[in-house]
């Protein structure tokens, strides 16, 4: 191998460990491109590899987040690391966005006052329903594993759609009374500062980690790891049953080794916390995460124009197109909060 | 010697793994004793999948899954073709490298820093 084919080959290793280390600190797809390509540009310039002219792989990555910001901000607002427990709570805030998205559309399209009626108010109520639903319950359901039962979750919300507009039908039209529009304004930024507050003060505390699991527990030890490894990093089944099947054969021979007479290592011992191997083994393969966030957004796409779909058909059946407009918001709401909720939540210690 | 220096073994525990899937593709736990054999200690599990993992991630690991006969199933890794080509290169710094500590070890000196050379005569 000669000199020229030497360096190239280093610099391939070089980038390949950029990139990686991009992607394991959540930086999206386009960015991590950008700061690749200008980490090209410097390298032709320089005349010399890669290392000698950026350094190590791990520091060229800490420069890139720090001088990008954008870089940075994706990362800090990266879903990963949330467990299933983690997303009741962020529904919390996102009902006092919802009221607040809902009372300014009101206010724009009613003036300030409006009569609702009890099927205004089935309508709202159900839509509010559907949008926290359709960000929730798949969500759930999939970080649980059965990705199987989140697709039946997503398309039984969308069935939800044409029953929720046939049920309005049924409600009386009736205005009920007058109420001035900016209560709904003001009970959604209520809401919404006190849920931030919660937040950020702890009252609406992060999922828990599980009580410590007894050293000699393996059976234990096994199963967590699979439910941080699919619940926080968001790894499909197969991939999960594979680590841990891996895991599982490797003590049984440390073990077998070892003889019948000393009882050999626990999981724990042998392979550390649960929370910092799961937390080792996803970072050293991060595409494994990427695919799944990937998967997300696309469904959260699906849930969102659903429900777009939803708010217009309520404008055109009850000729009031306040809903109309509610519908564009709503959505901008829904594709935002996701993003906003994981920030909040931060990321696994 | 029993085992070499723990932090000697893991500064170059990355390429030796590599060596030793070169040598023959083989699962996590045969790669932990031949390692041991060499004297570079008891890998434990929650150093090497990670590694492993990460060696795939970049391209210099391939890895199968095959079931297991009584037992739960194991993945063998393989070295690929770049994981090949990073290993000589990285066998050849590795002899520069250890060359350099040999004679400054030896009290023979090593070779200049860039800003000396043209200094002081050499």
């Amino acid at each position: 191998m000669d000199v020229d084919e030497g360096e190239a080959l280093e610099d391939a290793v070089w980038f390949r460990r950029v990139r990686s280390q991009l992607s394991a600190a959540g930086v999206a797809d386009d960015i991590r491109d950008d700061v690749l390509g200008a980490a090209d540009a410097q390298r032709r310039a320089s005349g010399v590899s890669a290392a000698e002219a950026l350094g190590p792989p791990a520091e060229y990555v800490d420069e890139a987040l720090a001088a990008h910001p954008a870089a940075g901000r994706r990362a800090a607002e990266d879903a990963d690391g949330l467990l299933a427990e983690d997303y009741p709570r962020l529904a919390v805030p996102a009902i006092g966005y919802g009221l607040v998205v809902v009372g300014a559309a009101l206010l724009l399209a009613t003036g300030w006052s409006m009569s609702p009626s009890w099927r205004t108010l089935w309508i709202g109520l159900g839509a509010g329903a559907l949008v926290v639903a359709a960000w929730v319950v798949p969500a759930l359901v999939e970080r649980g594993g059965r990705s199987g039962g989140a697709r039946l979750v997503r398309l039984g919300l969308l069935v939800c759609v044409p029953l929720l507009v046939l049920a309005s039908q049924l409600v009386p039209d009736e205005p009920l009374a007058d109420v001035p529009t900016v209560v709904v304004l003001g009970a959604g930024l209520v809401w919404s500062l006190l849920a931030r507050t919660a937040l950020r003060t702890g009252a609406l505390a992060r999922a828990p980690r599980r009580p410590a699991l007894s050293p000699a527990d393996d059976a234990a030890w096994f199963d967590e790891l699979s439910r941080v490894l699919r619940g926080r990093y968001g790894w499909g089944r197969e991939e999960v049953d594979g680590r841990v099947a891996e895991a599982q054969r490797h003590l049984d021979e440390v073990r077998g080794d070892q003889g019948r007479d000393r009882p050999g290592p626990a999981a724990a011992e042998e392979f550390g916390g649960v929370e910092e191997y799961a937390r080792d083994v996803a970072r050293a393969q991060p595409s494994s995460t990427a695919r799944r966030s990937a998967r997300q957004q696309r469904w959260l796409l699906l849930a969102a124009v659903g429900l777009a779909a939803l708010l217009v058909a309520v404008a055109v059946a009850t000729q009031d197109y306040g809903w109309a407009l509610v519908a564009p918001l709503l959505v901008a709401v829904l594709l935002l909060l996701r993003g906003r909720g994981a920030a909040a939540a931060g990321r696994p210690d | 010697m029993d085992a070499w220096p723990a932090g000697w073994a893991r500064a170059v525990l990355d390429s030796v793994v590599l060596a030793t899937l070169a040598h023959e593709p083989s699962h996590g736990y045969a790669v932990a004793r031949a390692l041991e054999g060499h004297g570079f200690g008891r890998v434990r599990g929650g150093a090497l999948y990670p590694m492993l993992g990460r060696l795939e991630e970049e391209g210099l690991l391939t890895s199968s899954w095959t079931e297991g006969e009584g037992g739960p199933g194991r993945r063998s890794y393989a070295v690929s073709d770049l994981g090949r080509r990073h290993l000589v290169r990285v066998a050849r710094e590795w002899d520069e490298f250890a060359d350099e500590t040999r004679r400054l070890l030896q009290g023979r000196g090593g070779r200049s820093a860039p800003e000396e050379e043209g200094t002081d005569g050499r």
